[in-house]
């Protein structure tokens, strides 16, 4: 953790760097539906390169049961991740959005929909709140997309989001970077 | 990590790295099951953690919370980094503590269908802890699975690698012959 006000600050040299690279967070955002895979996609846009550090994300784990959807805690998700780039893939096989994904699992409001036979809401458990970013440094070029093929093993739609925190490299400051 | 806003990021040395996070689902049919993962040519592997999830009921049953052992093993170098097996409970969290769910909602057919039919309980994600271990390319990363009693096994365990391919850079692989 950088102490920020253990230093002197050169607030100068300090915004001429943040015009050319600041903070960003790409969101990608999709539903499956059941029983299928869907290809989900964010662009890089051609503002400049994107130095992804760090990655979180929110799942649901739907399930039609016999009285309407449910939540049973159940996760359906696999995703395999890609850069667009020369469509490399960045995990060997589909992985479980719960092995990888935090704070994971997230109640979903379409389930309290569903009735027990005796008429009594069906309430799904509380997710659990640990919050541990996932590690994920990665450069994806300008003008790529980061891709994510997601199968849905469940027999009703679930819905995700991912965020991909990292830094914005402007165009310019790409190629001051190559140069050294 | 290092503030951005203090220094200038490097693209050619961004560049340089790859994360490759590697994933399998075994299948625990024996006392001694392992997993095996042969790194590219070209690159070595920093393994960064280990995660590992398996069902709360066993195979036969119902016996709850089944237990498991990990232990790494570097053939390259034919050397243990651990002392014992570590149980996977103290190793990854949450692991051995998933309900499970048999998915036979969907025909095995189907793209979709997980591998053996078995869906576990979405977690909290694993463990925090690095582990920094460097396999050479080329090397196996082998992962032994012990600790289960027969009867007590769960079917599945669901491992996963998350680490990143570093170019050798040096090797002629990339053009670049050692000076």
């Amino acid at each position: 953790m950088i102490r920020v006000f253990s230093k002197g600050l050169n607030a100068s040299a300090m915004l001429a760097l943040q015009s050319s690279q600041y903070s960003e967070r790409l969101l990608m955002a999709d539903t499956v539906t059941a029983g299928q895979s869907k290809l989900g996609k964010t662009t890089v846009s051609n503002l400049g390169h994107f130095l992804c550090l760090m990655i979180t994300g929110s799942f649901e784990t739907l399930l039609l049961g016999g009285s309407g959807t449910i939540d049973d805690g159940i996760n359906h998700l696999r995703g395999q991740l890609i850069d667009s780039t020369g469509n490399r893939k960045l995990f060997s096989d589909y992985v479980p959005l719960s092995l990888w994904l935090s704070p994971g699992r997230r109640r979903s409001p379409t389930a309290a929909n569903a009735f027990q036979p005796d008429g009594a809401i069906i309430t799904s458990p509380a997710a659990n709140p640990l919050f541990y970013p996932l590690e994920f440094e990665y450069l994806f070029a300008a003008n790529s997309d980061i891709q994510l093929d997601v199968k849905n093993d469940s027999t009703a739609a679930c819905k995700y989001e991912i965020v991909f925190h990292g830094i914005r490299i402007l165009s310019g400051a790409a190629v001051s970077g190559l140069r050294r | 990590m290092e503030s951005f806003l203090t220094s200038r990021v490097d693209v050619a040395t961004a560049q340089q790295v790859q994360p490759y996070f590697i994933y399998k689902r075994l299948t625990l049919a024996n006392y001694l099951e392992f997993f095996t993962f042969q790194i590219e040519s070209g690159f070595n592997y920093l393994l960064r953690r280990f995660t590992a999830q398996w069902p709360s009921v066993s195979l036969i049953g119902p016996f709850y919370g089944p237990m498991l052992d990990f232990e790494f093993f570097h053939s390259s170098g034919w050397k243990i980094p651990q002392v014992d097996p570590i149980p996977g409970e103290v190793t990854t969290s949450p692991a051995g503590y998933e309900s499970v769910e048999v998915a036979a909602v969907v025909g095995p057919t189907s793209p979709v269908y997980p591998p053996g039919g078995v869906d576990l309980s979405a977690s909290m994600r694993g463990s925090q802890i690095v582990l920094n271990y460097l396999y050479p390319w080329r090397d196996v990363i082998e992962l032994r699975v012990t600790g289960q009693l027969a009867g007590h096994r769960p079917t599945v365990v669901d491992i996963l690698l998350e680490g990143y391919y570093i170019p050798e850079l040096l090797n002629p692989f990339w053009g670049r012959q050692a000076q």
